[in-house]
């Protein structure tokens, strides 16, 4: 019985394994062809360990006279940690209102709410960029960072953590005189660090990687993000695959140090919301 | 006698000056006219890339030197297949832009979008024949007006590896009755599993499934408005391109291809491939040895046709046109009417559609700005000149367009793909096509 209990654990490792591995080469292949000539990356058969190897690729990145990569770096850096700050803010107050405070529609109103996520994102494409243009944040930062200030699918993520948050703790701290706003502070923020932190954690990975938003409201290349920069490796007849896989991979890193570092805030919010990615 | 005589000189002198001051009133009033649009500001929307190119830096003087308009970039990412185009965007919101260049698919989005302006009233105001200079190169739409000059031509050709032809002990092909049938013989001939040489190669595009037919002078839609793909020929095409991976096996097969084993530039960096057929635009990639260093020698071919048809080559071409946002239609319409003349005279090799050429211009453009870039591979004047300039040869505009022409451009590369890798047979993929390609037209003329 236990060499049978063996067998079966280790025929689905060994599947596992293979469907890790599967999983795993797109990654690799990026990163390995990072430090390939640009030449060599397309090649058959695929070789891992590049020959010759060469940092040309990556420096290149930020020598190349022609795209000032730290600038996109540096811009998408300000306009995530921005993102993430101020939808904390607003995100949070919001659910707080929703599940803490009783008042008249409350309901009808989060109903109202709700139903703006069933509206196709590509409908909302022309009516944001008239907005913009009237509200002059066309080709600024503030056209990506304000239409997810108040993220409905968080409102609704946020206020399913809080009213788990039992009423008689608020009544108690309503009775010893705090307020809503030193009820929010003290008690139901930190209590709801988790789903917070899942919420900051899914929005920084949006935001870093979101390529419409910059694609489409922003239009001075020295204020474009990471996510349209990158592309322009790839966009021409004649592609430069070396450059474009060591852009990935140093896009990519901060999402890979992100996940590393939150990893066990993250599943506790996904296990607490059932948040899936 | 001195005083005298300075007297004399000064009095010459305002004399001259006023009898040439008319003449050169006269003179300025020309160059004024020249340049009614002195001082005058566009907006061209172009991709940052183009738009720090020396292509686009040596148009936007040109444009200044001969109309006087000064041209400024609304900078824009480039929009892959299937993306939202920025500028369309803009173009709906009111965006006051003054230029673009696109396609005459991509084009067509913004004709839909009501945001082109027709050319013919402005053309006539200018007193500009664009019949005659471009003839039926100009873009035009369902109502017949013309929306758009076409800047520059990218006519398909056959590259081949010398080096292939001479270990096979092959002659090299010639342009002379090069059809699709002497194609596939040579191809064969080229082929060796041993050495893993494939005789031929094509990409995966959606043109290559039905090219066969468009050569063959297949029609596209019926009368009424539906599909054509009942015709025979389209079928007959479908068959023609797989049989080379799947029967002839002398080009790597639809799974080889779907798997991204063999990306565009194969031909280029592998060494391996006796024959490729594709746009212009690969010639591009031929003179950069920088990028593509080789040490055997290609040489260019039209594109093969279909044997008993008039021989002919797949073409695309770029048009610029005029939004109708623009605030000075006329200036912009001077500006595009420059870029069109004059953008292959830049040196950048591209091959003009300008039908109005004498052959002596065309000879020149050749030696000067193309052969240049071939010398490496031997390519001389008589074959560019019979691969782009040939104008007994029919050009073919490369894909299909018309109703829900992007919807049935997608159908043709799935479906092809499904028959390609043996999940449909030639029939069921052929009436995939067909029904599909009716169901999206209705669903287009609907909207």
């Amino acid at each position: 019985m236990e060499m049978k209990n063996k067998i079966i654990k280790g025929v689905t490792t060994l599947v596992l394994l293979a469907v890790g591995l599967v999983c795993i080469f797109p990654f690799i292949f990026m990163v390995s062809s990072s430090f390939k000539l640009s030449g060599d990356v397309m090649k058959f058969p695929f070789t891992l360990i590049p020959d010759p190897f060469t940092l040309d690729n990556i420096k290149g990145l930020f020598t190349n006279g022609i795209y000032n990569f730290q600038k996109w770096y540096v811009n998408t850096i300000v306009m995530t940690a921005l993102t993430i700050g101020i939808k904390i803010f607003f995100v949070s107050f919001t659910a707080y209102g929703f599940s803490k405070i009783k008042f008249k529609g409350r309901d009808a109103i989060f109903l109202v709410l709700l139903s703006a996520m069933m509206i196709p994102s590509d409908i909302m494409i022309l009516p944001r960029y008239m907005i913009f243009k009237n509200l002059h944040i066309l080709d600024t930062m503030w056209a990506l960072i304000l239409p997810s200030c108040v993220d409905v699918y968080f409102v609704f993520l946020l206020r399913q953590s809080f009213i788990s948050i039992p009423e008689s703790i608020s009544e108690a701290a309503k009775i010893d005189g705090c307020s809503h706003f030193a009820i929010y502070r003290k008690i139901v923020f930190p209590l709801a660090k988790p789903a917070i932190a899942t919420m900051s954690l899914f929005s920084f990975v949006w935001a870093w990687n979101d390529y419409m938003g910059p694609y489409l409201y922003i239009n001075t290349m020295d204020k474009q993000m990471l996510s349209v920069g990158v592309k322009l490796f790839s966009s021409g007849l004649t592609q430069d695959y070396g450059a474009q896989m060591a852009a990935a991979t140093v896009v990519l890193l901060p999402i890979l140090i992100a996940f590393l570092f939150c990893q066990r805030f993250f599943i506790e919010g996904v296990a607490s919301t059932g948040v899936k990615g | 006698m001195k005083q005298n005589n300075m007297w004399k000189k000064s009095l010459a002198a305002v004399l001259s000056v006023s009898m040439l001051a008319p003449g050169m009133g006269v003179l300025a009033e020309e160059a004024e006219a020249e340049k009614p649009y002195e001082g005058v500001t566009l907006t061209w929307a172009t991709t940052d890339n183009a738009a720090t190119g020396a292509e686009m830096t040596e148009m936007v003087e040109l444009i200044k030197e001969k109309t006087g308009i000064n041209i400024e970039f609304s900078i824009v990412p480039t929009s892959n297949a299937g993306e939202i185009d920025k500028v369309l965007v803009g173009l709906m919101a009111g965006d006051e832009i003054d230029i673009i260049s696109r396609t005459p698919v991509q084009l067509k989005e913004f004709y839909n979008a009501g945001v082109l302006e027709p050319l013919d009233e402005l053309a006539a105001a200018a007193g500009y024949d664009m019949e005659a200079t471009y003839g039926d190169n100009l873009i035009t739409y369902d109502d017949g007006q013309v929306y758009a000059l076409p800047e520059y031509a990218d006519i398909w050709l056959t590259y081949y590896n010398k080096k292939i032809f001479d270990d096979a002990g092959v002659e090299y092909p010639s342009a002379e009755g090069w059809t699709w049938e002497k194609y596939i013989e040579t191809a064969k001939l080229l082929q060796n599993d041993e050495e893993g040489i494939w005789g031929s190669f094509m990409l995966d595009y959606d043109n290559y499934n039905y090219m066969y037919a468009l050569q063959s002078g297949a029609e596209c839609y019926k009368e009424d408005g539906t599909s054509n793909f009942d015709d025979e020929i389209f079928k007959t095409s479908l068959k023609f391109f797989y049989d080379f991976g799947n029967e002839l096996k002398v080009q790597p097969s639809s799974v080889e291809y779907a798997s991204g084993t063999y990306p565009y530039n194969s031909f280029m960096v592998n060494g391996n491939i006796g024959m490729f057929i594709c746009g212009g635009w690969v010639a591009s990639t031929l003179t950069d040895l920088t990028k593509y260093p080789r040490d055997w020698e290609a040489g260019i071919l039209p594109m093969p046709y279909p044997e008993g048809q008039e021989a002919s080559s797949l073409y695309i071409s770029t048009g610029v046109a005029v939004p109708k946002t623009s605030v000075n239609k006329d200036a912009a319409f001077a500006a595009i009417s420059c870029i069109a003349e004059n953008l292959y005279t830049l040196g950048h090799g591209r091959i003009p559609v300008r039908r109005d050429l004498t052959d002596e211009e065309v000879d020149t453009y050749i030696t000067e700005q193309l052969l240049p870039g071939f010398e490496h591979d031997g390519i001389t004047l008589e074959d560019i000149k019979t691969a782009w300039f040939d104008n007994d040869r029919n050009l073919v505009f490369e894909k299909i367009t018309g109703t829900a022409d992007t919807t049935i451009n997608q159908i043709w590369v799935e479906e092809g793909q499904l028959y390609g890798q043996g999940s449909k047979s030639l029939d069921e993929a052929m009436e995939s096509i067909k029904t599909r390609s009716d169901e999206a037209i209705a669903e287009a003329l609907e909207e």
